[in-house]
C-alpha cells in the first residue's frame, strides 16, 4: 500500500514550473529518500502534499484518502513535517514550544513524555534557555522533537540534516532509522548529503527541474550501482559456456545479449577467454558507482 | 477550531509583543494622567478660570479613541504579532497538523480580537482609574473634555453619551483588528502592513473631520448633503466628529456632547459590516495563497 501516491501533480508559479506532472509512490514503511539538485522541486512537492501550498493541477492521496476529500485534514494530523526550516518560536524555551505544538496538534502529553521527547533529541538540559540563544543544530532536533509529539505515521522531513554537525547527523540517522523500525513511521527525507541518505533510504525518488527522472528501491539501485561488468555479445549460449568455464557463479543475464558480472575477475581475463571461444563483444564497460555517481549520471541523461 | 484557538492563547500568553504593548499601554496611561494632572494643577490661579482634565470621565473619554495616542499603538503592534506568525513559520505547523487554512486564520483573527481587546481594556481601565483617583468621576457635577470651567461652561459628557461612546468603540476596534490582520497576513511583512494601515486611519479620519465638520449645521444640529451620507459609511465618523447641543441648566446654558441615534447605529452597523467584510475577505486571500 502506498501512504502517499500523486497523479501528474503540477505547480506552476505564473509561467515558471516548479513541479511538472509528477506521479510518486511512497510505500507503507519505507524510508523515500527524496534527491534533487537545489530548486528542482523537492521542497515545492512537499509544501503541496502538507497543504501549504495548492496545486495547480494533478491530484495525491494520503493513507488512501484524496486531497480533494475533506477527510485530509484527518489523515494529515496523522503526518509531521519540516518544510525548508525549523519554524520555532525564538522567544519560548523548548518546553514552551513543545506545550504550544501540543495544544495545535490536539494533544496532550504528560510531563515524563515531555522529558523523553527532550531527552531524545538531547535537548533536556536546556531549562529556560530561549530558541532564539539554541544553534542551527539544536533548532533543528528540537523541530524533530515538534514533529513526533503525535506519533506520526509519517514524516516529511526536507534536508534535516542542514546545520546539524557529523555527531548530529549521525545521531538523527539513527533516530530516524528507530523510529522507522520500532514504530513503523513511514518517512519522505530530501537530503543532499546522498551518502547519508544511502545508509538509510530503502526507496529513492530523483527528481530534476520539477521531473521525476526516476523512483528505484535501494535494493534496485545496490543492484545497479554494485561493482560489476557489463557485456554485451553476439553469441550468448556461447558466452555463457564461457563465463561458466571461468567458474563464475554471481552474473546475470539481461536481454539483448548482455550480462552484468558480480564475481572478482579483471576484464583482461574475460576478453581473453571470449576471444579464444571466438565470441564478438560488441559493448564493454565496467561499473562502480554509489548512490551519488547514479544520481549524478542519471541527470545528466536528464538535461 | 478548539485547539487551534488554544494553541494562540497559549502563545499570546508568551508572546513578547503582548507583553510589551500591554506595558507600554499602561505606561501611556500612567503618563496621560499625569500630564492631565499637570495641565489642571498649572491652570490654578486667582482668575477662577481652571481646567478640569484630569478626572475620570474626560480621561476614559480621551482613552477610547482608536486614532489618538495609544490607540495607534494597537494595530502596530497587532501587525507585528500577526507578522511574527509568517516570518517564524509557525503558522505552518499549524497547517502541516491538518488544521484547514480557514480555521486557522479565524483563529488568528480571535486571538488578534483578544491581543486587542484585553490590551484596550487594561489602557481604558487604568487611564479611567487614575482619572478618578485623582480628580474624581465627574468634578463639579460637569464632567469635562478638557474645557475649560468656572466662569465657562464646559461640554458636558452625559452618561448615555458615555456609554453609547464605548458600545461604539467596542465595534470600531473590532472592524480595525479584522483590517489589520488582514492587511498583516497579505504583506507578511511589518514595514508596509503598519504603512497602509496607518494611512487608512489616518485619511478617514482626516476626512471625517473636514467632510463632517463642513456639513454641519449648528442651528438645526445635524449633518446635510454628502456629509450626511458620508457619516453612515466612514467607520470612524464617531471618532472624527461630535455634534454639541446647548441645554439650559438652571441660570447657565450648558453645552452638551450629543451621538444620535442614526450615527450611533449606523456607526455599529458599517463597523459590522466593515470587519466582516475583512474578515471573509482576509480568510480567502489566505485561504488560497501558498504558505512559505
Amino acid at each position: 500500500m502506498y501512504i502517499i501516491e500523486t497523479n501528474q501533480i503540477t505547480k506552476n508559479y505564473g509561467k515558471f514550473v516548479a513541479v511538472d506532472h509528477v506521479d510518486m509512490h511512497i510505500k507503507e514503511g519505507s524510508i523515500y529518500g527524496f534527491v534533487g539538485e537545489n530548486g528542482s522541486g523537492k521542497t515545492t512537492i512537499m509544501r503541496l502534499l502538507t497543504g501549504l501550498a495548492e496545486l495547480t493541477s494533478g491530484s495525491y492521496t494520503m493513507f488512501g484518502v484524496s486531497n480533494k476529500s475533506s477527510d485530509i485534514y484527518k489523515v494529515r494530523n496523522q503526518t509531521a513535517a519540516i518544510v525548508e526550516t525549523a519554524s520555532l518560536v525564538p522567544t519560548m524555551t523548548a518546553r514552551d514550544n513543545i506545550l504550544y505544538a501540543e495544544a495545535y496538534i490536539g494533544v496532550k502529553l504528560t510531563e515524563e513524555q515531555r522529558n523523553n521527547l527532550l531527552a531524545l533529541v538531547h535537548l533536556e538540559n536546556t531549562g529556560k534557555k530561549k530558541v532564539k540563544n539554541f544553534s542551527l543544530g539544536m533548532r533543528q532536533r528540537l523541530a524533530i522533537a515538534l514533529c513526533l509529539i503525535n506519533e506520526p505515521k509519517l514524516l516529511l522531513l526536507d534536508e534535516p540534516m542542514n546545520g546539524l554537525d557529523p555527531e548530529g547527523i549521525a545521531d538523527l540517522r539513527e533516530t530516524l532509522v528507530k523510529l522507522n523500525q520500532e514504530k513503523g513511521i513511514t518517512i519522505l527525507i530530501s537530503s543532499h548529503i546522498l551518502s547519508e541518505l544511502e545508509k538509510i533510504a530503502t526507496d529513492y525518488g530523483f527528481i530534476l527541474h520539477g521531473k521525476m527522472l526516476e523512483e528505484i528501491s535501494s535494493q534496485e539501485l545496490v543492484d545497479k550501482c554494485h561493482k560489476s561488468i557489463t557485456l554485451k555479445v553476439d553469441n550468448k549460449d556461447e558466452a555463457i559456456k564461457v563465463l561458466e568455464s571461468l567458474k563464475l557463479k554471481n552474473f546475470k543475464e539481461y536481454p539483448n545479449n548482455e550480462f552484468r558480472i558480480y564475481d572478482e575477475i579483471t576484464i583482461n581475463e574475460i576478453v581473453k577467454a571470449l576471444d579464444k571461444a571466438k565470441v564478438a563483444i560488441t559493448s564493454l564497460n565496467s561499473n562502480d558507482n554509489n548512490v551519488e555517481d547514479y544520481y549524478l549520471n542519471l541527470i545528466k541523461g536528464g538535461y | 477550531m478548539n485547539r487551534i484557538i488554544k494553541a494562540f492563547l497559549f502563545k499570546l500568553k508568551k508572546d513578547l509583543t503582548f507583553r510589551i504593548t500591554l506595558i507600554v499601554g499602561l505606561s501611556v496611561a500612567v503618563l496621560m494622567t499625569l500630564i492631565n494632572f499637570l495641565i489642571d494643577f498649572s491652570s490654578r490661579d486667582e482668575t477662577g478660570i481652571k481646567f478640569a482634565m484630569c478626572n475620570g470621565q474626560n480621561l476614559l473619554l480621551s482613552s477610547l479613541s482608536p486614532i489618538q495616542n495609544f490607540g495607534l499603538a494597537i494595530p502596530i503592534n497587532l501587525i507585528a504579532f500577526t507578522v511574527a506568525e509568517f516570518t517564524q513559520g509557525v503558522i505552518r505547523n499549524k497547517i502541516i497538523a491538518g488544521n484547514s487554512k480557514r480555521k486557522v486564520y479565524i483563529g488568528l483573527f480571535l486571538s488578534g480580537l483578544i491581543f486587542t481587546f484585553v490590551i484596550m481594556i487594561a489602557y481604558v481601565l487604568l487611564c479611567f482609574a487614575l482619572g478618578s483617583i485623582i480628580g474624581g468621576f465627574d468634578p463639579n457635577g460637569s464632567a469635562n473634555t478638557g474645557n475649560i470651567i468656572g466662569d465657562l461652561i464646559g461640554t458636558k459628557i452625559t452618561p448615555e453619551f458615555l456609554i453609547r461612546k464605548l458600545i461604539v468603540t467596542v465595534f470600531i476596534y473590532f472592524s480595525i483588528t479584522s483590517f489589520t490582520i488582514m492587511i498583516a497576513t497579505l504583506f507578511r511583512n511589518v514595514g508596509p502592513s503598519i504603512t497602509i494601515t496607518l494611512i487608512v486611519l489616518l485619511i478617514l479620519n482626516i476626512a471625517g473631520m473636514i467632510i463632517l465638520s463642513n456639513g454641519y449645521n449648528a442651528e438645526t444640529n445635524s449633518l446635510e448633503g454628502f456629509s450626511k451620507i458620508f457619516a453612515y459609511i466612514n467607520p470612524l465618523s464617531t471618532i472624527s466628529f461630535s455634534s454639541i447641543t446647548s441645554k439650559t441648566v438652571g441660570e447657565n446654558t450648558i453645552r452638551v456632547y450629543e451621538l444620535s441615534n442614526s450615527l450611533f447605529i449606523s456607526n455599529i452597523l458599517n463597523n459590522l459590516g466593515f470587519g466582516a467584510l475583512w474578515l471573509f475577505a482576509g480568510m480567502e486571500i489566505f485561504n488560497r495563497s501558498d504558505i512559505k
